[in-house]
């Protein structure tokens, strides 16, 4: 039937259809009760009714009572039902919502993009739950108050001032990590640009997806077919705006490809780092995972030092996420590390960069550990520059005992293996990479290394590789002081 | 008919087939409320029928006898009562008609005469009319339109142990473009929601299942008829740790695999390898280990790699022990390496610990006592085969008390080879096993561990030796000596073995 239908997004024209439905998570036992016992309660309703017209028929009783619990019972289902929005729709003027219930269809009132006078993401911490919410400041000057549904935004209504009111949308309400970012992407496009707040732009970060559409058709992985391990070469993905060219290598967790960035003014060389989100275990557990790759996109934009890699964007697409990162040409220490012409002569000056590159880590607020300090993840560029191109576990301090452990295990240090990494425990894998540069072998895991080379480079190394943490050097600027020290004699 | 051949199939193939049907029970629950509401109504429509009937009969009598004497003084009857007497017959018929319009509504049209089914095919889904209501009148919907099918409770093992009474077990599937059906699964056959969840995990493109559809699903599959259903909490338990970003897509459901078996379920994927349910060619359910090793990988190190995988599973496929579940078949197809095992039920030992208060010393005794049977046999093999992995979650007990080991080390030992990476649970790992030389010391030392932990419950620290004082001084002792870091100065498997047959 006409009346219930919804209208159609139409990506082009800059409109789409979001799922929206805050009211899943806030009263989750109501819906329940809606959703499956609604029948029960019109039933009573009729009941009631049909009794009180008899009862005024027969026993010229007065049908007030009756009437009274009519209405109240019919009416409590049905407001509920009126004032929860199921969708969001954005248009080119504003932003309006969808009221998509089995008694009613009806549209809210249009909030126009710009009578928003600020537009904030906030997070909330009670009961040690989180809960994070968009809240949109709106002139209300501007007509939607005239708007005669206006009083269906009252449940979203936080706080309302003089000539402004504050809608707070939750987060959670956008249950597909697409809607949410195309919600986002909409605001930062056409919310007046002052009226957004730093954490909203910083929040781009969170998956951009191509287009509606593309997503729900879901057309790439279809195509791909079950067996397929990689992207073919050549691919488009996010909208056109990337190119895959060719892969490169794979990881413990991801395939990291060639691609090249294709914007209207440059066809600039960049790496994607593709994530298969695992798909079979529950939506929330792929957003568990995306959150994640968030948390490495976000530590890395958060770090700028011109020998760490820079990250460009994170977006989601075909049940993979991809992080876009700065094209780096150079050698793999690895395989440097393996080769009979590597001049061991270079470690010194490489093994200063490399701790500067360390000491820029520990040196932010809070100290930020690698944990995963290995050759794998230095790149060595032609003008002998080298290059951190990983973060992938940096972030996961938070390890307990029965997490399975995955890593280099010639470069962890006891504690890390114990799940307490501290900054020491890059000073372990420091000296662990440098043993292997200087003797082209993995070291020896868990114990002094010293390799055999000039006594005092020895006794540098074998002191950033002491299993006991008081033992080691404490801070990463004392191993470059002693380096410096070395390379000027 | 393809319903018919469907139902009577042990085993369903939905990739083969692309029609499903399932039946829902529409006269379970719901037909309760029906009733009660024909009950509730029928004294009504009698009420009115009467009422009207004595309106229409009074309003005669006055019109053609007493009428003109009593009414009034015209000699005509007033036309009053009949009146009344149609209007109230007027509205028991509307009363009738807008009775059967709710419950067609609610309950569907034919109610009684014919059984509601959902309709799947591989390009939408057809609701029996029941639905009309909640999806808002549009009762084909394509898998696209499929937002999120959740479940209404928390699939926990309680549940799984109480499933007959536990009510409210509502499977709900919203759509995007607005409108939502609710499926009551109390009266539904097991198989049938088999289907259904099977057809959304095949059919709908997008990751659709809620971590709770995604749980029934998992319980659905795994239920055993014959075992008690507390036994098959170890495949349903928390999600999250059982998945995370992979560098490969796992294969999908109805995947065949070596035209031998085909994957009904996803259990588990990380980094370079994934689980699967799947069936064999006699609709035996078993497990089926993938990884899948870097494609970029120097050829070399690969070939070196599968070689290594070959001999660990011909030497696994080997191992004949009642307590060691078994390796039935190993085979590498499109470039990824596949390990078939028996599918064991049960509880692991860590859900027996979390599950429960303290373990009985005489209970620990027998697991200790199997746990080194296990390990004695597997030591004497030749050559020795070594576990690596041995920890509370590779072991499976079952209602009797026995316990299975699951899992090998190898298909990890291999990946780790390869790349140079050590996979494995820290708490249980010993020094010279993390320094790469596993000797059968080292299974004795993760031995020690997995007592620690079923005696206290938490896991032990890493690399250090564990003590604890529990009532019991035999396993106190055990503990500490299995777990010394220098792994000349534990105890052997035989000792251990004696010490504990004999006190």
């Amino acid at each position: 039937m006409a009346r219930f239908t919804l209208p159609q997004s139409d990506p082009e024209n800059e409109h789409f259809v979001l799922h929206y439905n805050a009211y899943r998570e806030v009263f989750s036992a109501y819906s329940i009760i809606e959703k499956h016992y609604l029948h029960f309660i019109y039933g009573v309703c009729a009941i009631i009714g049909l009794l009180g017209f008899l009862m005024w028929l027969v026993l010229q009783i007065s049908p007030l009572p009756f009437v009274i619990a009519f209405v109240v019972l019919l009416a409590i289902p049905t407001a509920l039902d009126i004032v929860s929005p199921t969708h969001l729709e954005i248009t080119k003027e504003g932003i309006r919502f969808l009221y998509s219930n089995p008694l009613w269809y009806h549209t809210g009132p249009v909030v126009q993009w710009n009578s928003i006078k600020r537009a904030a993401f906030n997070e909330d911490f009670k009961r040690e739950r989180r809960t994070s919410f968009f809240t949109l400041t709106l002139d209300t000057t501007g007509d939607y108050r005239h708007s005669n549904l206006s009083w269906t935004l009252l449940p979203m209504i936080k706080s309302d001032g003089v000539n402004e009111v504050t809608l707070q949308l939750l987060e959670k309400g956008f249950f597909q990590t697409a809607d949410r970012a195309q919600f986002l992407r909409s605001l930062q496009k056409h919310a007046p640009a002052q009226s957004l707040s730093t954490e909203l732009l910083v929040l781009k970060a969170f998956g951009k997806v191509p287009t509606y559409t593309a997503l729900w058709l879901d057309e790439f992985s279809h195509h791909r077919g079950d067996d397929s391990l990689t992207v073919p070469d050549g691919v488009y993905l996010a909208d056109g705006q990337y190119q895959v060219l060719n892969r490169l290598g794979a990881g413990g967790q991801s395939v990291v490809y060639e691609a090249k960035m294709l914007k209207p003014d440059s066809l600039e060389p960049c790496v994607l780092k593709e994530f298969v989100l695992p798909s079979r275990g529950g939506y929330e557990i792929s957003e568990r995972a995306l959150d994640n790759i968030q948390r490495e996109y976000a530590l890395l934009k958060s770090v700028d030092n011109q020998d760490i890699v820079k990250a460009f964007d994170l977006f989601v697409e075909g049940g993979r996420a991809y992080l876009v990162m700065e094209r780096i040409l150079g050698a793999n220490m690895r395989t440097l590390g393996f080769r009979d012409d590597f001049d061991k002569s270079d470690v010194v000056p490489l093994a200063i960069q490399m701790s500067d590159i360390l000491a820029y880590l520990h040196s932010r607020v809070p100290p930020i550990v690698h944990c995963d300090f290995t050759p794998d993840n230095l790149l060595l560029t032609p003008s002998k520059r080298i290059k951190l191109i990983d973060f992938n576990i940096a972030f996961s301090l938070e390890s307990n005992n029965t997490k399975t452990v995955a890593g280099k295990h010639a470069y962890i240090p006891p504690e890390q293996f114990r799940g307490k990494p501290t900054v020491q425990s890059d000073i372990y894998s420091f000296g662990a990479t440098l043993y292997f540069l200087l003797m082209g072998k993995e070291p020896e895991p868990i114990t002094r290394s010293v390799p055999e080379c000039d006594d005092r480079l020895a006794g540098i190394i074998g002191r950033c590789t002491e299993p006991m943490e008081s033992m080691r050097y404490p801070t990463i600027e004392l191993v470059k002081q002693d380096l410096l020290q070395l390379s000027r004699e | 008919m393809q319903e018919a051949e469907n139902r009577d199939e042990p085993s369903l193939d939905l990739v083969r087939t692309t029609n499903v049907s399932v039946l829902i029970p529409v006269i379970g629950v719901k037909r309760k409320a029906y009733l009660l509401w024909i009950v509730v109504s029928v004294p009504f429509y009698i009420l009115f029928v009467l009422l009207g009937l004595l309106l229409i009969v009074g309003a005669m009598c006055f019109f053609f006898t007493l009428g003109h004497f009593v009414l009034d003084s015209t000699g005509y009857g007033s036309l009053e009562g009949l009146q009344s007497g149609f209007f109230m017959l007027v509205v028991l018929g509307l009363i009738v008609k807008l009775n059967h319009a709710t419950a067609t509504l609610f309950y569907g049209k034919r109610l009684s005469s014919t059984p509601q089914m959902i309709h799947l095919t591989k390009s939408k889904i057809l609701f029996p009319a029941v639905y009309k209501f909640s999806m808002l009148e549009r009762l084909e919907r394509s898998w696209d339109d499929v937002h999120i099918v959740d479940f209404s409770l928390a699939v926990t093992p309680q549940l799984v142990h109480e499933w007959a009474d536990v009510k409210g077990r509502l499977l709900t599937m919203d759509f995007k473009s607005g409108g939502s059906a609710a499926i009551d699964l109390q009266y539904m056959e097991k198989r049938d929601v088999e289907k259904f969840l099977e057809a959304v995990d095949i059919w709908c493109a997008s990751n659709v299942l809620s971590e709770r559809a995604a749980l029934l699903h998992r319980y659905v599959l795994c239920a055993d008829d014959q075992a008690p259903l507390s036994l098959t909490s170890i495949w349903t338990e928390s999600m999250h740790l059982h998945f995370a970003t992979t560098n490969f897509a796992p294969l999908k459901s109805g995947t065949e695999l070596n035209n031998d078996y085909r994957l009904r379920m996803q259990l588990a994927c990380n980094g370079f390898s994934a689980v699967y349910l799947a069936d064999d060619n006699h609709q035996q359910k078993v497990i089926i280990k993938e990884s899948v090793l870097p494609v970029d990988m120097q050829d070399e190190v690969k070939v070196k790699a599968r070689e290594l995988f070959e001999r660990e599973a011909a030497l696994l496929s080997k191992v004949d022990h009642p307590n060691i579940v078994k390796v039935l078949d190993f085979f590498v197809e499109k470039q990824r390496e596949y390990i078939v095992l028996q599918y064991v039920p049960g509880m692991n030992l860590r859900q027996v610990r979390q599950g429960g208060s303290n373990i009985p010393e005489e209970t620990l005794r027998t697991y200790a006592r199997q746990i080194l049977e296990i390990l004695n046999y597997l030591h004497s093999l030749s050559p020795p085969i070594l576990h690596r992995d041995l920890t509370p979650d590779n072991l499976i007990v079952d209602a009797s008390g026995k316990i299975t080991l699951i899992d090998f080390g190898a298909s990890n030992e291999y990946v780790g080879q390869a790349t140079g990476t050590l996979i494995g649970k820290q708490s249980y790992i010993p020094p010279e096993q993390f320094k790469g030389k596993a000797i059968p010391a080292s299974d004795v030392f993760a031995f020690g561990a997995t007592m620690f932990f079923l005696v206290t419950g938490d896991d032990p620290v890493p690399l250090s030796e564990s003590v604890c004082s529990s009532s019991s001084s035999l396993m106190n002792g055990i503990i500490e000596e299995c777990t010394k870091l220098d792994a000349e100065k534990r105890p052997s498997v035989r000792v251990l073995l004696d010490r504990i047959v004999s006190t």
